[in-house]
């Protein structure tokens, strides 16, 4: 007893670390129930408390390490920092005014995604088994963490907190997150090894966090068990109730001698200091750090759209185009390497990989990442050492060829769909299509098809080659009724490539005219002189093309009186949507952009589309286009407009909206060859048909494309009658709103 | 070893048919709206020999020659960016309305009057009007050595093996330099340009050179020295009717075709 004689008696307390017993300044909704219940032991339980530094000499010890363990980590987030800082600032090559504006542009959105999606790990709770287990290892380690602080202030304010009913209520909150982190990491370590997802690897990093963390939970509980065991059950039996779990332990040691126990507990009191301390440096050196990279990650991400891509500036002066080093990415970009913790969200997200094909985002990620530890630590070094910046590297495997893949760069559609599943906010596509310019445009090399379509968009302007068309055939025998854009007219209908070349297409364009000329809308359409806007040629890496292009087309629309602000073009294909909205901007667009399933919404809502004539009853089942919706964010207006035909029911297949699956033309897949198991249209098809549902309706003409070639071979034994019908949703519209036929 | 490579510029072949439009009354192609004409495909594969000979033999050049109005400096630029050296452009109206004959008179001239090469190559034809002699004047114009319509093109010390695409086969044969060329399609896929060679080309000079520079008559070149004469140009109308064989089963079908086929005296 002398020892504890002589420990200090202070006001609240716990055996400190981690424990488990306090009480939390986040938790005060459940502890205000609490302290309500203790409340009314109070007569019972005043002077309830506990000792800090029970039984222990030389805690001065701790307070000596925690320096250094800060001092660890902060050397690893610093030393790592050399190789973000090889890659370039966000705009231009050095950190400027308008680099830094363009990192913080946007304050409330970036401060709510860092509250939302960082600390509330929005995106985290989207996967209830994830979302539950992350749930309860973060808020244990957060309510164990401000635990030991308030334990720690209580020790250095002159008046006493943590006593009587407060200390009880502290001590069972403490209690239940140490359980509920246990849980947590149970789930996880379950997750891991149970019922692991293709995509997992879980490496050593995995194993000494969660088995570093359930150590300490466990040993926490011993020691807390101990102390009651050794100092409270006898005497203060009524206090150890609250401490539930220790109060637990406490009675497994109840047949163990009482100095054997201080000792038993003395030893355990300092494995679990000393492997907490050891724990936190982790997150200097593994993916732990995303307690503190991912919150800041979410702070960085774009606020731009996500289908956006960046413009290369001045590109005729550029010493090389798109990424083959690391020091070629930006800072931001480097930097998301780091944050990846390697979920796998991103590969199960992706059509790419869900049709067995050549391309996990997380691994073109994780293996950026190995690449930056092993080659970008040289860099930085050499940069040390005054040497070139590659010097002695050139017989490392190239990073674009070699250590990520051509084909998996080129099997991305672009589709977003890891960039929305991302909990921690990498932005995947930006990446991957800054390899692709460089393959395009530093090396030429590419799949033959993505060649042939470039040479064709650099020819004739279209992507679509070999087509028998021009690009006034859609309108053969309704010339008459298409009328010419003389820049009087409110709306541009540009039709785009692909609604003038591919005779499927052709027959939406001519929907879209008759809806447009039934609603009597002010429009016009630019006859023969249309070219493409360069979104096919921006998403297959050839920016300079794409800019060539959008210059050209910029300047048709000046001279047409088109791009000004109080014109609007609508168009037909979500890709020159997301193109004309987000990206020509930057080349100098003023015009406004309205899908047609945007406009011919608003017709259905002002009574000047009326769709009352009845089609044939049929379920439906609305394929998302990913440029119209993940992009930008048209989800709605398409259904709205479905839900108006009359005798059509409305069905979503389990993938919709955010979460839809590209058909697998995005990205310029549309004009190659796929490689891998089988084809994304066809599984895409294979969702469709499942729904039951008679007909899809999409309202992009690349997916139109897609799902007729999908059905052709998914079901390729079903009579024609019986096949899934593939509409836009102008062409129900059609149907059900121009009464003869235009 | 050095090289010259003789391209020309033709209307884009990827243009659709509904595109494609002849004047008959001037007996002109007329260039169809939005597509720009491109170097002939053939020549293309030709630039990409000469430059794998080039790479083959470690040191000499790739020079071009182009014929042609102005446009057709895109061709020799085309050319440039893929990796030649230098490009000649021949231009001067004296050379308009020429045939086979005066375009090879014209480029056996620029040839002599920029050194005779190791190895002269054309395409085995311009893919617009396929007459595919151009280069087999040439070749007899200076008195070389050729081998046309090739699918493989290989250095062998001083002298090149090459595989002839025939009728019934290959045909492998070999040639002393220097020597004349032509390439067919079976070669395989000309390089993609790479951005910066693209970049480099545009800035690069083409030397134009017109027939009086070359020592030529403007009587001998262009219309007044053609040995061809068009009497007419007009687009062949093809009517297609088409009939469905029914039948239920697929044997029915397949004797309903024989029949008709049969009818139609084509069995």
């Amino acid at each position: 007893m002398t020892r504890l004689a002589e420990s200090r008696r202070r006001s609240g307390a716990t055996s400190t670390g981690k424990r488990v017993s306090a009480l939390a300044i986040p938790a005060w909704l459940p502890l205000g129930g609490i302290l309500l219940v203790s409340g009314a032991e109070t007569v019972r339980v005043t002077g309830a408390h506990r000792e800090l530094f029970f039984n222990i000499d030389h805690f001065w010890v701790l307070y000596m390490l925690l320096p250094f363990v800060i001092g660890i980590v902060v050397y690893g987030l610093v030393r790592r920092s050399r190789v973000w800082r090889l890659g370039k600032p966000i705009v231009s090559g050095q950190i400027t005014r308008e680099s830094l504006r363009s990192a913080f542009d946007d304050l409330p959105l970036r401060l709510g995604r860092l509250i939302k999606g960082g600390g509330g790990t929005e995106r985290v709770l989207r996967d209830p088994y994830s979302g539950v287990m992350h749930l309860c290892i973060m808020s244990s380690m957060i309510v164990l963490f401000l635990v030991t602080a308030l334990l720690a202030i209580d020790d250095y304010i002159p008046v006493d907190i943590l006593v009587g009913p407060r200390y009880l209520g502290y001590s069972l909150v403490a209690d239940i997150f140490g359980l509920v982190g246990i849980i947590g990491v149970g789930m996880a370590i379950a997750h891991r090894w149970v019922r692991p997802r293709t995509a997992w690897l879980p490496t050593w990093e995995d194993w000494l966090i969660l088995g570093g963390l359930g150590a300490l939970l466990i040993t926490g509980f011993l020691v807390e068990g101990l102390r009651i065991h050794t100092s409270e059950i006898d005497v203060n039996p009524e206090w150890s109730y609250w401490s539930p779990v220790g109060y637990v332990v406490a009675l497994m040691f109840s047949g163990v001698r009482v100095s054997a126990a201080l000792d038993i507990h003395q030893v355990f009191w300092w494995i679990h200091m000393v492997g907490a301390l050891s724990w936190i440096t982790l997150l200097g050196y593994s993916k732990l750090n995303h307690l503190i990279l991912a919150p800041a990650n979410a702070f960085l991400k774009r606020t731009s759209a996500p289908g956006k891509l960046d413009m290369i500036p001045n590109i005729e002066e550029q010493e090389h185009f798109g990424v083959s080093q690391l020091e070629h990415f930006s800072m931001k970009q480097l930097f998301e390497l780091d944050v990846c913790v390697r979920c796998g969200r991103c590969t199960d997200n992706c059509p790419a990989d869900i049709a067995g094909q050549p391309l996990s985002p997380m691994h073109i990620i994780q293996d950026l990442k190995s690449y930056a530890t092993a080659v970008g630590e040289r860099k930085v070094a050499n940069l040390v050492q005054g040497n070139d910046l590659n010097f002695g590297l050139d017989d490392e495997a190239p990073m674009v060829g070699s250590v990520v893949r051509d084909e998996s760069l080129w099997a991305c559609r672009t589709c977003g769909a890891c960039v929305e599943a991302c909990p921690v906010f990498i932005e995947h596509v930006p990446t991957i299509v800054d390899m692709r310019r460089s393959l395009v445009m530093e090396e030429a090399r590419m799949p033959d098809t993505v060649q042939g379509t470039l040479e064709t968009l650099e020819r004739q302007g279209h992507p679509w080659r070999g087509t028998p068309y021009t690009r006034d055939s859609w309108m053969e025998g309704i010339e008459d009724r298409v009328p010419e854009w003389t820049g009087e007219q409110d709306y541009l209908y540009f039709v785009g490539c692909t609604g003038a070349f591919v005779d499927r297409a052709q027959e939406i364009t001519r929907s879209v005219v008759s809806l447009l000329r039934e609603a009597d809308v002010s429009f016009g359409v630019i006859k023969g002189m249309e070219s493409c806007n360069g979104d096919p040629a921006r998403r297959l890496g050839h920016e300079y093309l794409y800019q060539i292009l959008a210059e050209g087309l910029i300047e048709l629309f000046n001279e047409t009186g088109v791009n000004d602000e109080q014109k609007t073009v609508i168009t037909h294909c979500p890709h020159c949507f997301n193109t004309f909205l987000n990206e020509y901007p930057d080349m100098g667009a003023k015009f406004q952009v309205i899908h047609h399933t945007q406009l011919l919404e608003q017709l259905v809502n002002q009574g000047r589309l009326v769709p009352s004539s009845e089609v044939p009853e049929q379920t439906i089942t609305y394929h998302d286009s990913c440029y119209l919706g993940r992009h930008n964010d048209i989800f709605e207006a398409p259904r709205r407009i479905l839900e108006q035909v009359p005798n059509v029911t409305l069905i979503e297949m389990p993938r919709n909206r955010e979460q839809g699956l590209c058909c697998g033309a995005g990205g310029g897949n549309m004009w190659m060859e796929e490689q891998g198991k089988s084809r994304v249209n066809e599984v895409r098809v294979e969702e469709a048909v499942a729904t039951g549902a008679e007909a899809a309706c999409t309202a992009c003409p690349f997916c139109i494309q897609m799902f007729d070639s999908g059905i052709g071979t998914v079901q390729l034994d079903v009579e024609d009658d019986d096949k899934l019908k593939v509409l836009d949703v102008a062409e129900l519209l059609q149907a059900a709103a121009v009464s003869e036929s235009d | 070893m050095d090289v010259i490579v003789c391209v020309k510029q033709i209307p884009d072949p990827e243009t659709p048919a509904a595109a494609f439009k002849v004047d008959e009354a001037a007996m002109q192609v007329l260039p169809a709206q939005g597509i720009s004409p491109v170097i002939s495909p053939f020549d293309a594969q030709a630039v990409e020999a000469a430059l794998r000979i080039k790479d083959a033999s470690g040191d000499g050049t790739v020079n071009i020659i182009s014929l042609g109005p102005d446009s057709a400096r895109d061709a020799i630029k085309h050319s440039l960016a893929m990796g030649a050296d230098e490009g000649y452009h021949l231009k001067d109206d004296a050379f308009d309305g020429g045939d086979a004959w005066t375009t090879a008179l014209a480029l056996s001239k620029a040839i002599q009057h920029i050194g005779v090469p190791d190895v002269l190559i054309f395409g085995r034809q311009a893919a617009d009007w396929d007459q595919g002699t151009v280069g087999s004047i040439v070749a007899e114009l200076l008195d070389l050595p050729s081998a046309t319509v090739l699918r493989a093109v290989e250095l062998s010390g001083d002298s090149i093996t090459v595989s002839r695409v025939v009728a019934d086969g290959f045909e492998n044969v070999e040639l002393p330099t220097p020597c004349v060329l032509t390439i067919s399609n079976e070669f395989g896929d000309p390089r993609y340009p790479q951005l910066r060679q693209i970049m480099q080309a545009a800035r690069k000079q083409v030397t134009e050179l017109t027939a009086s520079d070359l020592g030529l008559d403007a009587s001998e070149v262009g219309a007044a020295g053609a040995r061809v004469q068009m009497h007419a140009l007009y687009q062949p109308t093809s009517d297609v009717e088409v009939e469905i064989i029914e039948g239920d089963t697929p044997e029915e079908k397949a004797a309903g075709l024989v029949n008709a086929l049969r009818e139609a005296k084509i069995l």
